[in-house]
């Protein structure tokens, strides 16, 4: 079994870990990394840090720091992209992204090192896209970050319950205090006087509501692309939304969320299976 | 033209966000909420009992306008006369959601707290006060602590900095003088200090009947990480419990994506769950509500008195705001403020008056727009 990350967990691992816990017990996991989801990475990692007062300076240093962790795992040798030519045209995929390079190395490194591959990331609409390929081609599987400290949870003596509980607790908040200050800010913003004609703003400001308040947040992700296309059709809604687009690039899903929570109640009324007892 | 010349009215009454300016924030509409919190706060005034109340509603139904309306001075003036009274101390705070959830709440009350006002206040009653910061509880540092507070020996810059944990060696040496040896430490201080505070503001009802605190936002509770939440509900029963008089706390709760009412037991604790003493719900208005609430909005905000024969909801009409509520459906009130003021600003812009259902239908679009 070869493990693989994705950015978007791997920026999720950064975030919710404390005192390096989480690191160190990742680092029992031989896992590999591409040359670009680290670069995703670094891109992304410190986006949420944009939209805090004062710029958190000592906290974008500890997760540089940490990063450097991330780097000795990229699987250097490239030969793995030469596949691109014959899975791009089975997967039919054409966003040369990280998460397409993942799926590269997975290919690569099961049909050469004929291992199964678990890839961990939160991207859904990906997840939802490669993971029937991976069966029906029997490279492996798709999981997230919630299965991934499930994982470590289980196969560390000293990752308690409670520090499941805090890990998955922290991974939740990740993403609602932004679905929190977004939901906040549509429904408190005053269109500006000049702008209240603008019909089209109106209408994407209304739906945008209905669809973080129904919690259905591929269709906000789809208002928000709309939105961001034309900065001069949706003005002050285009101001508005660009600033939540860390949040909208990590593509949760209400599923993802749900998960999270189901899997906090498991702790205590459907217990994970621990060798190790604490 | 103004909006004296075209509508009689000052300004545009239908805000979209609540007023920050103390003249501008009035109550309009809905007498029953009003009472509750009236009744609330009266009985806070008179009886020596903490007690916690939850303000529930979607976005836009009231409730932080609410907290900026009780917590005006002439308000609570008039509730405490009418209580036969002092005035509550009134103190409104959004609920922290960074990664220090006990120190943003202790800095965010401290930073509301003017010392020096309240030094000179006490002061005449200094000896008393001392006498009952010794009489009660028995942790003698938090009580050189309080002791300190309002004694205005030690200079207040000196006690703001030590109150944010940010004083120098020179400062520590004045503040051992008064036999404050150590910094606070936000787990286990700042609690007991805050409820310590607050009995003496309300110590026998000399200067302020009750503290009210008043916590916007609470629903954050369920974003906080297990660890944070956990703080604030043992932070807040530790108030509580050692504030057992004359503390009421307002906790406003709005439904939304990620909570909802039912869920309020997952996040908070027993202990807190026991002191809640009523809820007070904004429920989704009503039209007859409505148009009781634009009456006496608009007789608020009017320059000049209607003339006969005109409507009372000039310039608007009864029947236009009737569609306007049944075709907005089941809202909130920041909605229907929403559509009456865009309605009467695209009026404004038109030089339109009176704003009759002819002009709504052409510009419903506009007003309404996209419905679920």
């Amino acid at each position: 079994m070869q493990y693989i990350l994705d950015a978007c967990t791997i920026i999720n691992l950064l975030h919710i870990d404390e005192d390096e816990f989480l690191l160190k017990k990742l680092s029992s996991l031989e896992f590999k990394i591409c040359k670009k989801v680290y670069d995703e990475t670094r891109k992304n990692a410190f986006k949420k840090f944009d939209r805090i007062t004062p710029y958190p300076t000592d906290k974008r240093k500890l997760i540089e720091q940490k990063l450097n962790y991330f780097r000795e795992r990229i699987h250097n040798d490239e030969s793995y992209i030469d596949l691109s030519g014959t899975v791009l045209k089975h997967i039919k995929y054409d966003k040369p992204n990280g998460e397409y390079f993942s799926i590269l190395l997975s290919y690569y490194l099961n049909t050469f090192e004929k291992c199964h591959i678990l890839f961990f990331t939160d991207d859904s609409p990906a997840k939802e896209y490669f993971n029937p390929h991976f069966g029906h081609n029997k490279i492996g599987y798709i999981e997230d970050s919630v299965d991934l400290l499930i994982l470590l949870y289980r196969h560390n003596q000293e990752f308690t319950k409670s520090d499941l509980k805090k890990f998955l607790s922290n991974l939740y908040s990740e993403y609602a205090v932004e679905i929190v200050k977004l939901e906040k800010e549509i429904n408190g913003i005053e269109i500006p006087a000049h702008q209240i004609k603008n019909r089209d703003a109106s209408n994407r400001l209304s739906q945008m509501r209905a669809a973080i308040k129904n919690l259905k947040l591929d269709e906000a992700s789809k208002i928000y692309i709309e939105v961001c296309g034309d900065s001069k059709k949706y003005n002050f809604l285009y101001d508005l939304f660009s600033k939540y687009s860390s949040f909208f690039e990590k593509k949760v899903s209400a599923d993802f969320l749900g998960k999270i929570q189901d899997n906090i109640s498991f702790i205590e009324s459907k217990p994970f299976y621990k060798y190790f007892l604490n | 033209m103004s909006y004296t010349e075209l509508f009689k009215l000052t300004s545009n009454p239908f805000r979209l966000t609540p007023a920050v300016n103390p003249e501008e924030i009035i109550w309009a509409g809905f007498p029953l909420v009003k009472a509750k919190f009236e009744i609330r706060i009266k009985r806070a005034i008179k009886i020596p009992n903490s007690s916690l109340v939850l303000n529930w509603g979607e976005y836009g139904s009231g409730k932080t306008h609410a907290a900026r309306y009780f917590g005006k001075s002439s308000v609570l003036t008039q509730l405490a006369d009418e209580a036969e009274s002092k005035i509550p101390y009134f103190l409104f705070i959004t609920l922290p959601k960074g990664k220090t959830p006990i120190e943003d709440f202790f800095i965010s009350i401290i930073d509301k707290i003017d010392i020096v006002q309240l030094r000179e206040k006490f002061k005449p009653d200094y000896e008393r006060l001392n006498t009952f910061i010794d009489s009660i509880g028995d942790n003698i540092f938090i009580k050189n602590v309080a002791k300190g507070f309002f004694n205005d020996a030690i200079d207040e810059n000196i006690f703001r900095r030590y109150l944010y944990g940010s004083t120098n060696t020179a400062d520590n040496r004045v503040l051992v003088e008064f036999g404050i040896q150590r910094v606070l430490n936000p787990d286990t201080d700042y609690a007991k200090l805050l409820a310590l505070i607050f009995s003496c503001l309300t110590c026998d009802k000399l200067h302020y009947s009750t503290v009210i605190l008043w916590i916007d936002e609470f629903e954050d509770i369920a974003i906080l990480t297990k660890i944070n939440g956990d703080k604030i509900n043992s932070f807040l029963r530790e108030l509580l419990d050692n504030t057992p008089n004359n503390l009421l706390v307002f906790l406003n709760l709005t439904q939304s994506a990620l909570f909802n009412i039912e869920d309020l037991g997952e996040y908070i604790s027993e202990a807190l769950k026991s002191r809640i003493k009523d809820r007070i719900n904004f429920e989704i208005p009503k039209v007859d509500e409505l148009l009781q609430y634009v009456f006496e909005l608009l007789n608020a905000y009017r320059s000049e008195q209607v003339n006969e024969g005109e409507s009372q909801y000039t310039p608007f009409d009864e029947g236009l705001i009737r569609i306007i509520a049944n075709e907005l459906g089941n809202v909130s009130l920041r909605k229907f403020n929403e559509a009456l003021g865009m309605l009467i600003e695209l009026a404004e812009m038109e030089n339109k008056t009176p704003i009759d259902s002819e002009y709504y239908e052409v510009n419903k679009n506009d007003v309404i727009g996209w419905k679920e």
